[in-house]
């Protein structure tokens, strides 16, 4: 129907700016409020920083473009969908998902926040045991040694 | 070992420069299956006290599937929720927690003797003439005897209910096949757990076993919602009723049904109401009569198209065996050969998800486990099954 693209620069904490088309901010529900509230042609985001902004800018232009062809081969295009996704969650390190769920959150893209967190839960579920989800999540535990033994006998069902 | 704990515990602290952000945890522990979830709450207090709330189990209601024969039997507990409310095809990635279960002692044939219940299903187990009954959770892998009804009705059938205000299960025994007005109640976990017989007040016969939609009974009796167990009866004037049993207050009453003679709907749970699920008399459509206002008997009646609508084949396939809590008609497969389909069906928004679950019983498994290569016996699916760990 239009042809004019209408672009949007975001700028991120650290002042790194991002061009993109309106599409792409419309996969995010707080940008879109914000883009409809106030037509600024430059949007500062003050909570994101501009490596993981770069990651959700690359997210959400992947996720438009496929919307948009979807048309003709929906079920191929999911399937690559699925691919990119999986391909997309592999090569992060578990600080940048942390910092991702945070800022999909923030931006309201709840796709994005259900794909970073099924990627630590995917994590969790590969433990074997509570000592190395600890030391894969960094997490320091706060229980006594009694304390731990109780738990453990507790949940002693979950261990096989 | 206690040291080598207390030297890593010191790299952490130093290493971690970032943690799991908590607001956002209970997201992320949504997605994870029940076992995970119990071994993360031995990682440390503060991760265990966002799983402690009771209420926590209660939001992720799942589809309980077991198959198997004699001593063998396997259960699946499979997310039924809706992760992608806009496709009609999703295929679910999710780990699922499956194990066998084996009696003992060993080929003691077992059978469900009641319907899930808020995370419990009781079983009897039968070797050397007597009879046993065990509270199976299957969350926990737990198996706790229950002991044998005192009054030695020759023929009884065992409803389950649970009381959500008290977080208590009782178990109702009634005499099967015969007009009574009495029955016997246990509270489980109750301490000494006795059991005890009271009036009914109201002569009836229970009639033993649900429907399906296709007229089949099953062997299981009663449904359990929001503290009352329903379950379908004659009375002395031949008529068929629903009655109802107050779990908590133990008072019995009647409710008159709306249609004809034709009991042979299947009960179920709608929008936290009983439902009774059948087809309309045309056969063109399904029907669903929801009570609206037990004490004065108020039913509404709603038509929906029936599953072949959306595809011929359907029909024949699948069956339906309950709804979810958010309104879908859930619709598994009449025979388990190798992948496990699941239709969700929102007939309302006319709206169908059809979900393939992995890991499927392929030839694999079915070899490891001595399976054959026939459709797998037994098969009985639970829809909103409350994993919980309290028991």
């Amino acid at each position: 129907m239009e042809n004019e693209k209408k672009m949007i620069t975001l700028k991120s904490s650290d002042d790194v700016t991002f061009e993109v088309e309106e599409a792409v901010v419309l996969e995010s529900q707080f940008l879109s409020h914000l883009v409809q509230d106030c037509p600024a042609p430059e949007h500062k985001i003050k909570e994101v920083t501009g490596k993981i902004l770069s990651k959700v800018v690359e997210y959400c232009e992947k996720h438009v473009v496929v919307v948009v062809d979807g048309g003709d081969s929906s079920s191929s295009s999911g399937d690559d969908l699925k691919k990119w996704d999986d391909k997309f969650i592999k090569e992060m390190d578990l600080s940048t998902v942390y910092d991702l769920i945070a800022a999909a959150n923030y931006l309201n893209i709840q796709a994005l926040l259900d794909l970073m967190c099924q990627r630590v839960a995917d994590v969790i579920t590969a433990c074997k045991d509570h000592k190395e989800i600890r030391e894969t999540l960094g997490i320091v535990s706060d229980y006594t040694a009694e304390e731990e033994a109780e738990v453990l006998k507790e949940n002693e069902w979950a261990f096989d | 070992m206690e040291q080598q704990d207390e030297e890593k515990r010191e790299v952490f602290t130093r290493t971690a420069t970032q943690s799991l952000p908590l607001e956002l945890a209970s997201i992320i522990l949504s997605k994870l299956p029940t076992k995970s979830v119990a071994r993360f709450r031995c990682v440390s207090k503060l991760w265990s006290s966002i799983t402690s709330d009771p209420s926590y189990f209660n939001t992720r209601p799942r589809l309980l599937v077991t198959f198997g024969e004699v001593d063998k039997f396997y259960f699946y507990s499979l997310p039924q929720h809706n992760q992608n409310p806009n496709t009609n095809v999703a295929y679910s990635s999710q780990p699922i927690d499956h194990y066998p279960i084996r009696t003992y002692p060993k080929h003691s044939p077992f059978i469900i003797k009641t319907e899930l219940v808020h995370g419990l299903i009781i079983l009897m187990i039968s070797y050397l003439d007597s009879p046993d009954l065990i509270a199976w959770n299957p969350t926990m892998r737990r198996f706790i005897n229950i002991p044998n009804p005192r009054w030695g009705w020759k023929n009884v059938t065992f409803l389950l209910g649970y009381d959500p205000v008290e977080c208590k299960h009782k178990l109702v025994c009634m005499p099967r096949d015969t007009t009574a007005d009495e029955c016997q109640v246990l509270t489980l976990g109750s301490y000494p757990e006795l059991w005890r017989r009271f009036d009914t007040n109201h002569k009836h016969c229970l009639l033993t076993g649900n429907n399906t939609l296709e007229g089949k009974i099953t062997g299981l009796c009663g449904r359990c919602i929001n503290g009352v167990l329903y379950y379908h009866a004659k009375l002395c004037s031949d008529k068929v009723v629903i009655m109802r049993f107050d779990i908590r207050s133990e008072k019995f009453d009647v409710i008159k049904l709306p249609w004809g003679k034709s009991w042979r709907m299947l009960m179920t749970c709608y929008e936290g109401k009983l439902a009774c699920v059948g087809y309309s008399r045309s056969g063109k459509s399904i029907s669903l009569w929801v009570l609206e206002d037990g004490t004065n008997h108020q039913w509404s009646n709603h038509l929906y198209q029936p599953l072949s609508h959306y595809g011929q084949d359907l029909q024949d396939k699948f069956k339906l065996v309950g709804i979810t809590d958010d309104g879908e008609f859930v619709y598994a497969p009449k025979t388990l050969l190798k992948a496990l389909d699941v239709i969700y069906l929102n007939p309302k928004r006319k709206t169908l998800r059809r979900v393939e679950y992995i890991p499927t019983v392929d030839d694999g498994f079915r070899r490891r486990h001595g399976l054959g290569d026939g459709p797998l016996p037994g098969l009985h699916f639970f829809p909103n099954h409350i994993e919980t760990i309290m028991s």
